[in-house]
């Protein structure tokens, strides 16, 4: 904290952080660092790991817009999963003390960064773009305001991760599970009124793990940085498969 | 039948509507017991005397078979596996389906012996 701001100003708190670094530690530990944090103000839960690492340069995490739309800086917030950049701290500091993990079931790279290959791969398994089949139009695929409609609360995932790595399913078979973010994208794509391959995608999702695992039990909901609900997707999905006539 | 599902949908609509089934049962016979002014042991045997009340009894053992084995494999497949357990995973995922079988097999027969 710079020496201008008066010391009435100022409070230390905390920051009980998840350590590791495979290349010297044997085993992750806690690692209690204290900062300083002005009281005039609300600062987010990024800004005081910023104060963190200026102490402990040697402190890892991904942050690149700090502003909730890049989606790089998911964490575990006192046993919650979030964004550090939109998470205001007076809202998390319990008895002027905050925990931070790494996202939960990934494997951890460095501190706070996880490996996400497994998320992603179930991302790229719904082909998370539109397919089409019919002749390409000389301008472009139209679509009515109330089709395009049905792509909100949708297409504003960011792939944080938060989802996912908070929902045991995912936790269980992160390889056969696809997890609510992999299939809320699934569902903006079958929802997509210019999308041809609603069928294919369907068949895909037919076996007992990728969307059957998941059990309803909205942890993906209760974490979603955006605000969406990736239970009531898959929901969407199941009712498509239950009802859908093939041959 | 429901040829157009495929096996995850199938195996969804199985297991809850053995559920749905399980529960009919239920409440039907909790509503024999409520209803009679007292259950003794001559409107016990005459109610399990009835071939239809013994059909849906068996019903409901079936039910109550493929629930169960469809939903341990469920959780068996969350939980004892490689993933969690390393190799000794896949030992205690077939012994613990080994168990489950043996429970069905033994529930199944003595409902068989006692219903007909
Ligand atoms: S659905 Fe929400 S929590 Fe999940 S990845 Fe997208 S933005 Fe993040
Ligand atoms: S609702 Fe489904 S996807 Fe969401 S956390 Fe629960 S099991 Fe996972
Ligand atoms: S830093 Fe981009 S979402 Fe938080």
């Amino acid at each position: 904290m710079s020496a201008a701001i008066p010391v009435e100003q100022i409070k230390t708190i905390t920051m009980s952080i998840y350590r590791y670094d495979p290349t010297v530690d044997k085993k992750p530990y806690m690692q209690d660092i204290v900062v300083e944090i002005p009281t005039d103000k609300d600062i987010m839960v990024l800004d005081a790991l910023h104060l963190a690492k200026n102490q402990e340069p040697s402190l890892s995490y991904r942050r690149s817009c700090r502003e909730g739309v890049c989606g790089s800086d998911g964490m575990n917030i006192n046993g919650k999963n979030g964004l550090a950049c939109v998470t205001p701290l007076s809202e998390v500091l319990k008895r002027d003390k905050i925990t931070l993990r790494p996202m939960p079931g990934l494997p951890v790279v460095r501190d706070l960064i996880v490996d996400m290959k497994q998320f992603f791969d179930q991302l790229e398994k719904v082909k998370p773009y539109l397919i089409t089949k019919s002749d390409t139009p000389d301008i472009e695929r139209k679509q009515t305001p109330e089709a395009r409609e049905e792509l909100d609360g949708l297409y504003e995932c960011i792939l944080c991760g938060c989802c996912s790595t908070s929902c045991p399913s995912f936790w269980w078979n992160p390889d056969k599970f696809l997890g609510p973010a992999a299939l809320l994208q699934s569902w903006r794509f079958i929802a997509d009124s210019r999308d041809e391959a609603t069928e294919e995608r369907l068949d895909d999702l037919e076996d007992a793990f990728s969307l059957y695992r998941c059990h309803g039990i909205m942890n993906c909901v209760s974490v979603c940085p955006k605000g969406l609900n990736p239970t009531e997707a898959i929901s969407n999905i199941r009712n498509k498969l239950l009802t859908r006539e093939k041959a | 039948m429901f040829s157009n599902l495929g096996h995850g949908s199938k195996e969804f609509l199985i297991i809850r509507a053995c559920a749905v089934l399980m529960l009919i049962y239920t409440l039907y016979l909790g509503g024999f017991v409520l209803l009679a002014d007292e259950v003794n042991f001559n409107q016990w045997s005459a109610f399990f005397d009835n071939t239809l009340n013994k059909i849906f009894t068996s019903l409901f053992f079936l039910a109550f078979a493929i629930h169960t084995w469809l939903g341990t494999w469920a959780v068996a497949s969350d939980y004892l596996t490689p993933r969690i357990f390393g190799n000794f995973g896949r030992i205690m995922n077939v012994g613990f389906r080994g168990i489950v079988a043996a429970i069905i097999a033994l529930v199944l027969t003595w409902a068989v012996i006692i219903i007909w």
